[in-house]
């Protein structure tokens, strides 16, 4: 979504299991790299059988069969109770309405164990998603918007992973 | 901006589609169809039919856009799939958009313009029609320099190549060949860094690749093989930039590609082209950067909203604000342009240009209209959200009445409505009796923080303010194509009004006004109660004179109280 299209109600960002902000890059490095990759991309993408876009083919083709690979893992990953419990204690943590955010944390720590290539779900895996799976879930500002995530919601997620009160 | 930075510019966007966004600054109607025409021109592939100018305006809606179901009666069939003017088929060369003011466009136009600018692909599904296509066309839109801090951060992102005026002569359109057509330099990664230092912060990355792509661009004119620091000087200078320098020395000679890249021949380039010598060895090594340029070529100048106190309308690109919803069509009319459409005609425009033109086609007879006549009218746009503000200055003294609009405010910059301020009761108003009033588009109008710094007065036509708010409702609401739904009536005031109406109206008080002022005033209060969707408040100081004036304002509105009271007062 564009945040410049207005606010999203609060049932229909529920829905929506994870949000991603984007944001540009303002380090000169990094925007060097990615105009260098770009300027790359367009001299070469309308011939699909250039040295080039083979290399691309192949690194997609290899990202792929990882996530295909993870995905067959994904219903042997089990997820132990510290997982759960670390779950429960973060939707406690920030407020969260309703049990789509929770259930959202457990399903993306056990895809990122898949993709991990593990058995079992870590309340790190828990911790590392549960930006993404919380971000839009808070009780938003008048204006709608999701708010930004900052310092403080870092270490209300800790104390919570870590089960301080 | 002269000709030959215009015929550079609009040579590389005839070259690369990605280069197709320009925004002309404080540039009018006319120049925009000029720079349309000389794009359209350069574009232009021998053998093969002319780009089509489409113009969209403040009435341009989605239905018009996009490939739509349309009335045909063609082989039986009732309905035909019909294109949007911003379809583009694989068979005809890809359109230039004229859009005369981004500000005041609608927001079918800016939701199209922020979604296929710069994509890489469109995918349109509507009422069961399915179309994909790689977006080519190229727009040149224009908008006044004041207005541009106000638009949406990613819709300008979506045009980084600005034009500054004066508009002098006619663009020199370059001839763009088909060597250059087929040209495919590379971008040195040098070359790379040195576009990343000559843009300066918060530049988006759309706005640098517009830099490298023009700097490329400049390189396909003339067919070289690499993009060489020169092509970035000049794409600099079209710019307004002040353009760095690597921090490495020049290469004396082209840099092998990178191991995982093809190598130059393989990518097709004209054997017979050999680059030229490199212009730029005669900047001096040790400076970063070029001495200032002139003040008209600084990117502030070309860049309004990353100046820190600019504030873009919020969800300025929410689907039906601010411009108008569907088929109607409101807005004061402020200008006229060629129209793309057969809707809202200004008559006396295409009559005037028939006239004109009817000379030269030495018609005899009756008058003729032809098509490249007609033309559209231009409309300011204005919100669906309205908020009506009376400030009375003489009951401000020094109480702070602000935390009381906070929450107005804010709902007015939340749904972008349009303001109108009536003040009354300050010292520097030119006429004691008698309310003053302005109108603003948003609520970051830069008048709007001065009135309420103003200093007290000793009249209080509160009467003639609220009569003037009423009227204000009623001509936004009730009357002919207005277009908002919703106003908010926020009046700052102790109720102590003590100037009748009658004597605001004749500009001279006779006798005694004992309470005629305040009875004249909830008398007022009273109308606007009637009036519907319109949410009325009162924002009153605490006071321990007639504390209950203010209620009875409120009530007579049918409004809302809020007694803010003076830091000072609390204990």
């Amino acid at each position: 979504m564009n945040p410049d299209e207005g606010p999203l109600r609060p049932q229909l960002l529920d829905r929506f299991s994870l949000v991603v902000g984007v944001e540009g890059r303002g380090d000169r490095e990094a925007r060097a790299k990615i105009l260098h990759n770009l300027l790359e991309y367009e001299l070469h993408r309308d011939d699909p059988a250039s040295p080039y876009m083979q290399v691309l083919h192949r690194e997609n083709a290899a990202k792929r069969k990882q996530l295909e690979e993870a995905r067959k893992r994904y219903r042997s990953v089990t997820v132990p109770d510290d997982a759960v419990a670390a779950c429960a204690r973060i939707a406690e943590e920030f407020h969260l309405v309703g049990h789509r955010g929770e259930m959202v944390m457990l399903r993306a720590a056990r895809a990122a164990a898949a993709r991990a290539k593990r058995r079992q779900v870590t309340v790190e895996d828990v911790r590392k998603v549960a930006k993404p799976a919380l971000v839009h879930r808070r009780p938003n500002v008048d204006s709608g918007s999701p708010r930004p995530w900052g310092n403080d919601e870092e270490k209300r997620l800790t104390a919570a992973v870590g089960g301080e009160r | 901006m002269n000709p030959a930075e215009a015929g550079d510019l609009l040579a590389c966007a005839a070259l690369d589609p990605a280069l197709g966004g320009l925004l002309f600054l404080d540039a009018g109607g006319r120049t925009l169809d000029r720079y349309a025409a000389s794009l359209a021109t350069a574009m232009t592939v021998a053998g093969e039919p002319r780009p089509a100018v489409v113009h969209l305006d403040s009435a341009s809606s989605e239905e018009e856009l996009w490939p739509h179901w349309a009335v045909a009666f063609r082989g039986g069939a009732l309905f035909a799939r019909a294109a949007g003017r911003l379809s583009e088929a694989p068979d005809a060369p890809p359109p230039v958009i004229v859009v005369p003011d981004l500000a005041r466009v609608g927001s079918a136009v800016l939701r199209a313009a922020v979604a296929t600018r710069g994509a890489d692909v469109v995918h349109v599904e509507r009422h069961g029609i399915s179309e994909r296509w790689r977006p080519a066309a190229r727009w040149v839109v224009g908008c006044a320099r004041r207005d541009v801090p106000m638009l949406s951060p990613h819709l300008l992102d979506r045009f980084p190549i600005r034009c500054a005026g004066p508009y002098r002569g006619e663009p020199e359109v370059r001839a763009v060949d088909p060597a250059a057509r087929q040209a495919r330099p590379r971008t040195p990664p040098a070359v790379v860094e040195m576009i990343a230092r000559t843009m300066p912060a918060p530049a988006s990355t759309r706005r640098c690749l517009a830099l490298a792509r023009t700097a490329r661009a400049l390189a396909r004119l003339r067919h070289g093989q690499t993009v060489r620091e020169a092509d970035v000087v000049r794409a600099a200078e079209l710019f307004g930039l002040s353009p760095a320098r690597p921090a490495s020395a020049p290469p004396a000679v082209e840099p092998a590609p990178p191991a995982r890249l093809p190598a130059a021949a393989s990518l097709g380039e004209p054997p017979s082209v050999v680059d030229g010598p490199d212009e730029l060895a005669e900047l001096p090594a040790s400076s970063e950067a070029q001495p200032a340029r002139p003040a008209d070529l600084e990117p502030a100048r070309r860049y309004p909203e990353d100046d820190e106190e600019a504030v873009p309308q919020p969800y300025a690109l929410r689907w039906g604000t601010p411009g108008p919803a569907g088929s109607r069509i409101t807005g004061t009319i402020i200008g006229h342009d060629p129209a793309g459409s057969a809707r809202d005609l200004a008559v006396v425009p295409t009559l005037l240009r028939a006239l004109r033109r009817s000379r030269l086609r030495r018609n005899a007879g009756p008058l003729r209209l032809a098509r490249d006549d007609l033309r559209q009218n231009r409309r300011e746009q204005r919100s669906r959200r309205l908020l009506v503000l009376v400030v009375d200055h003489s009951c401000r003294r020094d109480w702070d009445c602000t935390p009381g609009l906070a929450e107005h405010l804010r709902w007015a910059y939340d749904q972008a409505a349009a303001v109108s301020i009536i003040e009354l009761g300050h010292r520097g108003t030119a006429h004691d009796l008698r309310p003053e009033h302005y109108r603003a588009r948003t609520v970051i109008d830069p008048r709007l923080p001065a009135a309420f710094d103003r200093e007290p007065g000793g009249a209080t036509p509160l009467a003639a303010g609220l009569d003037q708010a009423a009227q204000e409702l009623r001509r936004s609401m009730h009357r002919g194509w207005a277009a908002v739904d919703v106003a908010r009536l926020v009046v700052v005031t102790d109720g102590r009004g003590n100037v009748p109406l009658a004597a605001s109206a004749s500009g001279r008080v006779t006798g005694p006004v004992a309470r005629q002022g305040i009875d004249d005033a909830l008398a007022i209060a009273a109308v606007i109660a009637r009036l519907q969707r319109v949410e009325a408040r009162v924002v009153a100081p605490d006071l321990q004179q007639y504390p209950t004036l203010p209620a009875e304002l409120a009530k007579a509105m049918g409004g809302r109280l809020t007694v803010v009271a003076d830091p000072a007062d609390l204990p």
